[in-house]
């Protein structure tokens, strides 16, 4: 039987042995592993990438205090993505569940269509989400933009959910009886976090603040994409994200207020998303010099698809 | 040796035998499978045809499961058939000179038609048109297979329904693929050969994978004719959705049977087609779930398993719920305790959530969501959802008055249909609206009749769904679906062609279904000048409620259609501007069998007559001076009209619409007589505006009871 930390273990050395580069989380508040610059920025350009790495996400409206056995507000992505998509990727993923211990010829393991859309990062993809005996341990996306970008050569992201993973192979009920380490329990390290973060995020966090810092953020976000500094400036969208959520699991944004703020982040991602590529593009898309992705170079690669689209109720 | 090469390739021209098409995908949207796969065939067939390679008898079978899209076209040809095409060249006095040389022009003609100077000796000339003209016979060997095929494939990728196109690239990582999942692969067979094709990018070969954890993937066909046999044995896949649905039909009916119960009689048809498009081998496995969770609300857990897990709950034989429940796996094995364990690991989670929703939606009565309601926004014009509710209770409460029955209730459904939006458990399963009001409602110790019809003023959702059944149901649903198309066409959203993103034609429907099928007595253009008043808005839209008539007419039209009734009938009751649709069904049926009476044609014949001739002629009175009948037969018509009008007039009021045409049908012989002995229009002047008022009231009397003119009757002599 695998431990959390073995599972997170096992699935770094798989991918390190598939050449990816093994990152640490990012060191923001993010709503998914998608958000890690390693994947949200990387998506964008031709220059390929490899990478794998863990990403504690944090949900504000999805906590219950630790009273659930499965929703929390805070949890673990491990994340890959792989870019251009190679055309085993699924060949590939399927040998990771061997990795961590899955006997893949004795579960019933399935790909149900799952599209994937942000409107607030102007992203979509196509894609599954897996079942493992019709519990869904992982999103599977091809992306097809980002910010408002077209992805070429498109990116593959593989999102494990860790927990769901380690309870099935642990066989618990509850996330709180996952074994982290074999002493250490899931419960342990996280209950009291879930009960008090819980309460932050529906009772306790000052919704002026929060309103507040989300026009600063914005403020600031702007300030940085003038300078041409596309990294903070994509940090500062993360941050207008997560006070966002904070703000919608304090019930304070009315139905006509989300699709608005939605847009202002979305404006924002998009800008960065631009501002990363001219940024890129100096340097002549070093990283795609070492294989032959230059050849996709286009012009026309700013247009704008997300514009018309109806926005949908998930953030 | 001529002859020789020229038979074979006649031979080969014969030839003909079973295509074979995969693509191996990655796993395909189950939704669109189905649509996916005629397109492909359709598509293929269409090409094929073109280029001439089928038989006459030619017959295309297509396979699809979540990983492949096939076709087998059994009796194609390798070869088209050999043809003769006569081209047209010039003029034969310009195409030769005095030597019978062939002219500059000639030449120039052949070349720009891609001919050969020494195809000249096949030229000849023909005087048959106006000109003697030069035409040229060429031998067209047809097109072959292996040539047609990779054109066939790319048109028909291009023209598939695909949902949601997908770009990709190809293992060069440049090569741009348009597409609705990834494509890894390509069987392609003729017969026992395999095909060179290429199609997005895949090359073809002659075997394709199996099962993606059943079997070691690679599956090799010896003949095209093999293909489901091949995959059934040695790649543990079913190709064909047909028979994997009759597949999994079966063996849940085996399974429900084996533990007493039954499946749903009414589970929705588009689980079993979505299941079938999810495996490729399908095994069905029982699993449960505990039973303490069956307190909740039946629908919650069925759709909990329906939707999500897309599970087949099981039920007693008094149709209740029991907590079993069946599994569609794609795995056999021997020990599937992975399988069942699992599946009801999962469920259990779902199950959980659904109870914390409803325990908390239980915790705030449904009259203190009210106030939520205003948080909701209807339409950014139209106010938020607390107002719409206000509007609805008030005209529920109106109708009540208006159908008699209680007003408070009427009134208390009315505010409360809505509150049920502002839950956990419809936040989460929206197809539950209404559902979860019912049993919140009974949980708050409303009424029975308050909470049925919270559930039913929603009805009907659907063409074939039902209508309240009861009078409150009724009102709150007359209610919100008028208020609905009041309010939408205030603010010019009308719909048009196929956009009405508010459903205002359905919920036109179900005004007309409601008001006929329960026999409303209302009088709807009223109940639409009610409805309006309360509809505050800047600059609305003038004249809404006469145009939302208008619209429920059209509709009204639609349905009477769908009942089968002929357009020349529907709008003899539809041109009397109706009052209350209450009767119309009756009314209907009653000018049906007037129509066959023999009476009937001549009647409407007569009407038609009578329009013409009123509206060609202005006439002066409309009083009949009785003294000035001199006419037997006008006297007799007269007489005749005065005695069946208060009769008919008591037939309409108690709506005896039979027995009122049959009675105006006894006029018919008096019409006749009429237009046989007298002359309307008279030289003088007072006979001729007399008759004309007689003829007035005749038609008048003729069109009490329906607008019989327009009726397609041939007259009888």
């Amino acid at each position: 039987m695998q431990n959390f930390q073995d599972i997170i273990l096992s699935l770094q050395k798989y991918w390190s042995t598939q050449n990816c580069v093994i990152l640490q989380p990012h060191d923001m508040e993010v709503g998914a592993g998608t958000f890690h610059p390693a994947t949200f920025l990387r998506a964008i350009g031709p220059e390929p990438w490899k990478s794998a790495y863990v990403q504690p996400c944090r949900r504000p409206k999805d906590g219950r205090y630790g009273d659930n056995p499965n929703r929390l507000q805070h949890y673990y992505q491990f994340q890959v993505v792989l870019k251009p998509s190679p055309s085993n990727i699924i060949e590939l993923y399927l040998d990771s569940l061997e990795a961590i211990g899955l006997d893949n010829s004795q579960h019933d393991i399935r790909f149900v269509e799952d599209n994937w859309e942000s409107p607030s990062l102007g992203a979509w993809g196509l894609g599954w989400e897996v079942w493992l005996n019709g519990m869904e341990i992982t999103q599977f996306t091809y992306f097809q933009e980002v910010g408002g970008l077209p992805c070429r050569p498109m990116l593959g992201e593989i999102t494990y959910g860790l927990e769901r993973i380690a309870m099935y192979l642990q066989e618990k009920n509850t996330v709180y009886d996952i074994n982290w380490n074999g002493d250490i329990s899931y419960r342990d390290i996280f209950q009291q976090n879930e009960r008090e973060q819980s309460a932050y995020n529906f009772e306790i966090a000052d919704i002026r603040t929060l309103v507040q810092s989300f026009e600063i953020c914005e403020k600031e976000a702007n300030k940085t994409i003038e300078h041409q500094l596309c990294l903070p400036g994509y940090e500062l969208v993360i941050k207008c994200s997560h006070i966002f959520n904070l703000l919608d699991s304090r019930g304070a944004i009315s139905v006509t207020e989300r699709a608005g703020y939605i847009a202002r982040v979305r404006t924002l991602a998009r800008n960065v998303a631009k501002c990363f590529y001219t940024e890129r593009k100096k340097t002549g898309f070093q990283l795609a010099e070492i294989s032959n992705l230059k050849a996709i170079l286009d012009p026309n690669e700013f247009q704008e698809t997300m514009d018309n689209r109806e926005i949908s109720k998930n953030v | 040796m001529n002859f020789r090469k020229q038979w074979i390739t006649e031979k080969l021209a014969k030839m003909s035998d079973t295509l074979l098409i995969e693509l191996l995908t990655e796993e395909l949207p189950p939704s669109a499978l189905l649509n996916l796969s005629s397109g492909l065939q359709n598509e293929m067939m269409q090409s094929l045809k073109k280029f001439e390679l089928l038989e006459e008898n030619a017959r295309c079978y297509s396979f699809e499961t979540p990983r492949r899209l096939a076709l087998q076209i059994k009796k194609v040809r390798s070869q088209a058939p050999q043809k003769t095409i006569i081209k047209k060249l010039v003029p034969t006095s310009v195409g030769f000179d005095e030597e019978g040389n062939p002219t500059k022009s000639l030449l120039k003609k052949m070349e720009s038609i891609g001919v050969k100077e020494n195809q000249l000796k096949n030229i000849y000339s023909d005087k048959s048109g106006k000109v003697e003209m030069l035409f040229i016979r060429q031998n067209d060997l047809g097109v072959c297979l292996e040539k047609a095929i990779d054109r066939a494939l790319d048109r028909a990728v291009r023209k598939m329904p695909i949902p949601k196109l997908m770009t990709y690239q190809l293992d060069d990582g440049v090569t741009d693929i348009k597409f609705v999942r990834p494509v890894r692969g390509l069987l392609a067979m003729y017969g026992r050969k395999t095909v060179n094709a290429t199609v997005l990018g895949v090359e073809s070969s002659n075997h394709t994978k199996g099962h993606r954890f059943l079997t070691n993937n690679n599956v090799t066909l010896d003949h095209a004719d093999d293909y489901e046999e091949t995959l059934f044995n040695l790649g543990k896949v079913i190709v064909s959705s047909a028979k994997r649905k009759a597949s999994i039909r079966r063996q849940c009916q085996e399974h429900a049977e084996r533990l007493g119960y039954k499946l749903s009689d009414n589970s929705p048809s588009n689980l079993i087609d979505e299941v079938t498009a999810l495996v490729e081998w399908p095994v069905i496995y029982n699993a449960s779930f505990n039973s303490e969770f069956l307190t909740l609300p039946a629908e919650c857990l069925i759709l909990t398993m329906t939707t999500h897990q897309k599970f087949f709950p099981l039920f007693d034989n008094n149709d209740k719920l029991t907590n079993r429940f069946l599994v569609v796996s794609n795995m056999d094995l021997d020990n599937p305790t992975n399988i069942i364990e699992g599946n009801k690991r999962v469920i259990t989670p779902r199950l959980q959530d659904a109870r914390f929703f409803f325990e908390t939606d239980c915790r705030i009565k449904l009259n203190k969501r009210l106030n939520l309601l205003k948080n909701m926004v209807f339409h950014n014009k139209l106010g938020s959802l607390l107002d719409r509710t206000n509007r609805i209770s008030f005209l529920s409460q109106h109708i009540a008055d208006l159908i008699g029955c209680s007003t408070e209730e009427a009134h208390r459904a009315g505010q409360l249909c809505k509150t049920d939006l502002t839950t956990e458990m419809v936040g989460e399963f929206p197809e539950l609206q209404g559902t979860m009001g019912k049993y919140y409602a009974l949980k708050d110790k409303e009424t029975k009749n308050v909470a049925e019809a919270i559930e039913d003023h929603y009805l009907p959702r659907f063409q074939s769904d039902l209508i309240p059944k009861t009078k409150i149901g009724m009102c709150v649903a007359l209610a919100d679906k008028v208020d609905l198309i009041l309010a939408i066409f205030s603010i010019n959203l009308i719909p048009t062609g196929d956009k009405d993103p508010y459903g205002l034609r359905r919920c036109g429907i179900g005004i007309v279904r409601i008001l006929i099928e329960n026999k409303i007595s209302i009088d709807l253009r009223r109940l639409l000048h009610k409805g309006i008043e309360k509809i505050v808005i800047k600059s609305p839209r003038e004249n809404v409620p006469n145009q939302v008539y208008d619209f429920i007419l059209e509709r009204l039209k639609g349905y009477l259609k769908d009942k089968g009734f002929s357009p020349d009938e529907i709008e003899a009751v539809a041109e009397k501007q109706i009052i209350s649709f209450e009767n119309i069904l009756s009314l209907l049926y009653a000018i049906r069998n007037f129509k066959l009476l023999k009476e009937a044609g001549n009647l409407t014949a007569a009407n038609k007559r009578i329009k013409n001739i009123l509206r060609k002629n202005s006439f002066v009175t409309r009083k009949i001076i009785f003294s000035q009948l001199e006419h037997k037969s006008e006297i007799e018509l007269n007489n005749k009209i005065q005695e069946l009008s208060p009769k008919i007039e008591d037939f309409l009021k108690t709506s005896k619409f039979e027995e009122a045409l049959k009675l105006l049908s006894s006029i018919a012989p008096h019409v006749d007589n009429f237009f046989n002995d007298v002359l309307v229009i008279d030289k003088d002047e007072n006979k001729k505006n007399n008759r004309l008022a007689l003829l007035n009231s005749l038609e008048l009397l003729l069109n009490r009871v329906a607008n019989i003119a327009v009726l397609n009757l041939t007259p009888k002599s």
